[in-house]
């Protein structure tokens, strides 16, 4: 029986070949989408899921108002684990600012090279997090002074093979070059973490060690991330409620003499990753509305595929229809033939998995390349589950209409005729279609409006100079020494117009900000401003608009005492801005109290990206001493410029890998997210108007087929081709109109929802839905003519022609 | 007795009217018998053998079958009882495209639950019977007309059923095809007793059977 059926299955897949083809492939293109996408969020999903109780831990962090802020004050851990017993581990790690790269070198091989994520911690770290070691004892490997645990990964590349248990390397920041002891490895290989460190360094270290143990105060210095974990069986909502009073006891002081109101507040760690989006996070984090945007178009591209399954297995239903009264009356019941069509569509759906299979296994490194991670195809044994239960879901639900459909009809009016057309079958069937085209119609608007969001963000004038801006960190002592030799070099060269250095640059997320008030203001009443640490000639490589004052200068003493400030900043002293330069700002310091002469005023620009808007800015003389962005202005060829600057580089810092940046890119990356976002809501934008057109296309040919008696009579009653061609046309397109209706207030809602991520955005013109609109059509239209076209031009005797 | 109508009724409603497709209609048929049912177009031939074949129901009257009352029985059972003792012959013969004839044969076995090592020797037999072992593993397509309904006839035979409804079964077919088809329902009537009832158009075919009934708008006359 099972075999009877295969067999005609099969024969029925081979006979219509170009038809099954185009089902198989329409199925198949969407579970393929949809395993990529569970790939993705299966991934996005499980970091920080390897560690041992990891329900127990939370990561401490604070808020000021509504500013969050994922760091705390460096005693707050010690603090925590003496008041509470229920604390049973602490741990900070320590993101010093201007190390978010390490030079590190293993002299031995002479092995050079930059490695990120390398965070100073305490020796406690691996008590809370869990990670498997390689070689030595995690637990005590930084509980002494000047050592450093690897990750297996940066290890290999510095030790190859070899163990590098008690072997020395020294490790360069800007504040020196200083030898530490690799004390442990440990595997990073299947462990994700919103941490992902690959290398630990003491926090007893010579380097800092003093600095850290000299931070008292709980209120300055929110550099420490601190982690906890909860004793089992301890309550976390009750641990939560003691926190108010526990933080009023050991800061209340400092912060009101601040005039600060800061609370403490828990992020469990497994959230940490998809769900905290707050100031200085360690790293940047996944985010958990693109997740939900994800899966939903993986729903819905899964959802149209399996509607176009129904309606190109329905649509071949006429075809199948004899078969049915054959097979009843032979005596099949009703039963059988259910589970016949069931089970073709599961075969339909299993070939479609398999071909499915093939396209991610053919995409997947490219897919891989894109979104930055390492899947495959079998990586969770979850995935592998749910892709399985899905394809069956695919296949009942799909085969569901269909073999009910079929089952129902009756073996004598089948046999003897036409079976007739059912309203309630008809309605469904355009139903669908209206439905795979309001998707697809709503995915091509918002994609219209990200397109339009990011071409504007990209074009639109920042207020300074973003292409062509050279960046060379100096990420050494003696980089930062060796800058004024640099720059005279680097100018040697007709092609750099100036160059400069700088604390940070459009674009770079500030770390500086302190708050000023104006002449005959109070403390109370201060403005909050971010302010950048330059050398002169800044404003001038830059290309800031500088509209009142001057630049800073070479050989001028009291620079240091003075600040060029934004229009914004100008506003909020309550300066008017061609009256501010000569006004001071002051600022207090603890005990202390400064004052700072504005010099200049520069036309606002955006320093952020433009999620922000933009904020009061300050920028200030540099101190010599620290480390900074040399930044060179290019003006002619590029790649001569380059070269030039790498020779000078090489002579003068040689032994120092030569790094750089563009000042656009390192802006522009600001807006990864949301590029990546597009993309994928472009690709699958094409698949879903695909798979919609696949869709339309089997109605069609359905529609053709059971409109043939009644085209074949109006042909001999005198209808011309192309009346009848429009009269089909037309059916079709008033259904495509009427999901472009269905489709447009949804895309208009989510367009709007995701431009509100942006503080400069276009405005969703009615334009937009008109090119939608018409380019819609225009699809739907050739997915169509051709059916249509056969139909109308096929000789009507042959149609009429009964058996 | 094979079976047995008492004072058929069928009709549908159209436009408040009632029309009838069947007007007390009374039969008995015995086992063995041959019959052939004439008449115009619309007299309601096809739908008697419906009726008779119970993939159509009537609105008045009584049915027996082998001494089952047809017009009490559930659609379940009534479909065991024409699945286990009556066979269907159509004039566009209705085999499946996509199945051989071989396979064709073999399709009406699996629906009666037959085994697999039953079915072969069962359709060997009939191929072998029909004389068609040569064409076992072609396709309808492959087959001129005669020999599709020759297909159809040993299809409705396989499973040795007590009747044969046969709606002009050389309907499609050209007259020497037809001299074929009528004479192997006659040596199936005469040799292996199976009952058959035919819907014939033609007066040569209809003779063939040793009783004709004749019906016009939908009663016997």
């Amino acid at each position: 029986m099972f075999k009877n059926y295969l067999k005609i299955a099969w024969r029925n897949l081979m006979k219509k070949k170009a038809f099954s083809l185009v089902n198989i492939f329409g199925l198949a293109t969407g579970l393929a989408a949809c395993m990529l996408l569970i790939l993705y969020v299966l991934d996005e999903t499980s970091y920080d899921s390897h560690h041992a109780e990891v329900e127990q831990i939370y990561r401490v962090a604070t808020q000021v108002e509504d500013k969050k802020w994922a760091a705390t004050p460096a005693p707050l851990a010690q603090g925590l684990k003496t008041d509470f017993p229920e604390v049973e581990t602490v741990t900070r790690i320590l993101n010093f600012p201007n190390t978010d790269n390490l030079l590190l070198e293993n002299t031995e091989k002479s092995r050079k090279f930059y490695v990120n994520k390398g965070y100073y911690a305490d020796s406690t770290f691996f008590e809370l997090f869990t990670y498997e070691s390689k070689y030595g004892n995690l637990s005590k490997a930084l509980a002494s002074p000047n050592t450093v645990v690897l990750s297996e990964t940066i290890a290999t590349k510095l030790f190859g093979s070899e163990n590098p248990l008690n072997k020395i390397i020294s490790v360069e920041i800007p504040f020196g070059k200083l030898d530490y002891t690799v004390k442990a490895v440990f595997k990073d290989t299947g462990t994700k973490s919103h941490l992902s460190p690959n290398l630990l360094l003491s926090m007893q270290n010579g380097d800092i060690g003093q600095w850290v143990m000299s931070q008292n105060s709980w209120a300055n210095n929110n550099l420490f991330h601190t982690y906890l974990k909860l004793q089992k069986g301890s309550s976390t909502a009750n641990f939560q409620s003691k926190l108010p009073a526990f933080f009023e006891r050991y800061a209340g002081e400092e912060l009101s003499a601040y005039s600060i109101k800061k609370t403490l507040f828990l992020q469990p760690l497994q959230d940490i990753y998809l769900k905290s989006d707050i100031g200085n996070e360690i790293a940047p984090n996944g985010n958990m509305t693109y997740l939900y945007i994800f899966s939903a178009i993986a729903f819905f591209l899964l959802l149209i595929a399996c509607v176009n399954f129904m309606n190109l297995s329905t649509a071949r239903s006429e075809k199948r229809a004899k078969e049915v009264g054959v097979r009843k009356v032979m005596g099949a019941n009703k039963d059988s033939l259910v589970y016949q069509f069931l089970g073709e569509s599961m075969l339909l759906s299993l070939l479609a998995l398999l071909l499915s299979i093939v396209i991610v296994a053919a995409v997947l490194p490219a897919f891989n390349a894109f979104v930055q991670k390492s899947l495959s195809l079998f990586l969770y044994p979850k995935a592998t589950l749910w892709i399985m239960v899905i394809t069956a879901m695919t296949g009942v639900l799909s085969g569901l209409y269909p073999a009910f459909y079929l089952s129902s009809f009756k073996p004598v009016t089948v046999l003897k005729g036409r079976i007739k057309n059912n309203l309630s079958a008809t309605i469904l069937r355009k139903g669908l279609v209206v439905f795979q085209f309001a998707v697809s119609v709503s995915l091509i608007l918002v994609s219209v409006v990200i397109w339009k969001q990011m071409d504007f963000i990209q074009n639109k004038d920042l207020g300074f100079k973003k292409e062509q801006q050279l960046v060379i960190p100096f990420r050494s002592e003696n980089t930062v020494k060796n800058y004024t030799a640099l720059k005279n070099e680097t100018l040697k060269n007709s092609n750099i117009v100036t160059a400069t250095v700088g604390s940070t640059y459009p674009g770079f997320e500030l770390v500086s900000d302190m708050s000023f008030y104006a002449e005959g203001k109070t403390k109370e009443e201060n403005v909050y401003m971010k302010f950048a640490q330059v050398d002169h000639d800044y404003i001038e490589t830059l290309e800031y608009n500088l509209l009142q004052g001057r630049d800073f200068s070479q050989g001028q003493d009291t620079d240091i005492e003075s600040i060029i400030i934004n229009e914004t900043a100008a506003k909020n002293f309550g300066y008017d801005i061609d009256k501010a330069v000569g006004r001071q700002i002051t600022y207090e310091f603890g005990e202390e109290s400064n004052s700072l002469t504005i010099i200049g005023v520069v036309k606002d620009f955006n320093h952020q990206s433009l999620h922000e808007t933009i904020s009061p800015y300050g920028i200030v003389k540099l101190d010599q001493s620290q480390p900074s962005y040399f930044i060179a202005n290019i003006n002619g060829d590029l790649d001569e410029a380059l070269a030039h600057i790498e020779g000078v580089w090489n002579t003068i810092n040689p032994k120092v890998p030569f790094e750089y940046s563009f000042i656009g890119d390192d802006f522009d990356k600001n807006y990864a997210t949301e590029k990546k976002t597009s993309t994928i809501v472009f690709i699958f934008m094409f698949i879903a108007i695909f798979i919609a057109c696949i869709g339309l296309f089997g109605l069609a040919s359905f529609s053709a087929e059971q409109r043939k008696k009644e085209v074949g009579i109006r042909r001999v009653l005198g209808a011309k081709i192309s009346e009848i061609t429009l009269m089909q046309l037309k059916d079709f397109l008033v259904l495509v109109i009427i999901a472009i209706l269905v489709a447009s207030p949804l895309a208009y809602y989510f367009g709007e929802t995701w431009l509100q991520n942006f503080s400069y955005q276009i405005s969703i013109s009615w334009s937009l839905f008109a090119i939608t609109t018409c380019a819609t059509l225009l699809i739907a239209l050739v997915t169509i003519s051709a059916q249509v076209i056969k139909s109308a031009t096929a000789n009507p005797v042959k149609s009429l022609r009964t058996e | 007795m094979l079976l047995q109508l008492n004072n058929i009724f069928k009709w549908v409603n159209s436009g408040g009217q009632r029309i009838f497709l069947l007007k007390d209609i009374n039969l008995d048929v015995e086992e063995g018998e041959f019959i052939s049912v004439m008449g115009p177009s619309g007299s309601g031939k096809s739908t008697l053998l419906n009726v008779i074949g119970m993939l159509d129901t009537f609105d008045e009257g009584e049915y027996n079958f082998l001494h089952e009352c047809v017009h009490t029985l559930k659609e379940k059972h009534r479909a065991n009882l024409y699945k286990e003792y009556i066979g269907f012959v159509f004039q566009s013969y209705h085999l499946l495209d996509d199945l051989t004839v071989q396979e064709n044969l073999e399709m009406p076995l699996l629906y009666k639950k037959f085994k697999g090592s039953e079915r072969k020797a069962m359709v060997a037999d009939m191929l072998d019977r029909f004389n068609i072992v040569g064409k076992k593993d072609l396709f309808p397509v492959q087959l001129s007309g005669g020999q599709q309904q020759l297909v159809g006839v040993a299809r409705a035979l396989i499973a040795n059923p007590k009747l044969i409804l046969a709606d002009e079964p050389t309907g499609n077919l050209n007259s020497q095809q037809s001299e074929e088809i009528m004479q192997l329902f006659k040596k199936l009537n005469e040799e292996d007793g199976v009952t058959i009832i035919q819907v014939t158009h033609s007066e040569k075919n209809a003779a063939y059977g040793s009783r004709i009934i004749n019906l016009l708008d939908g009663r016997k006359v």
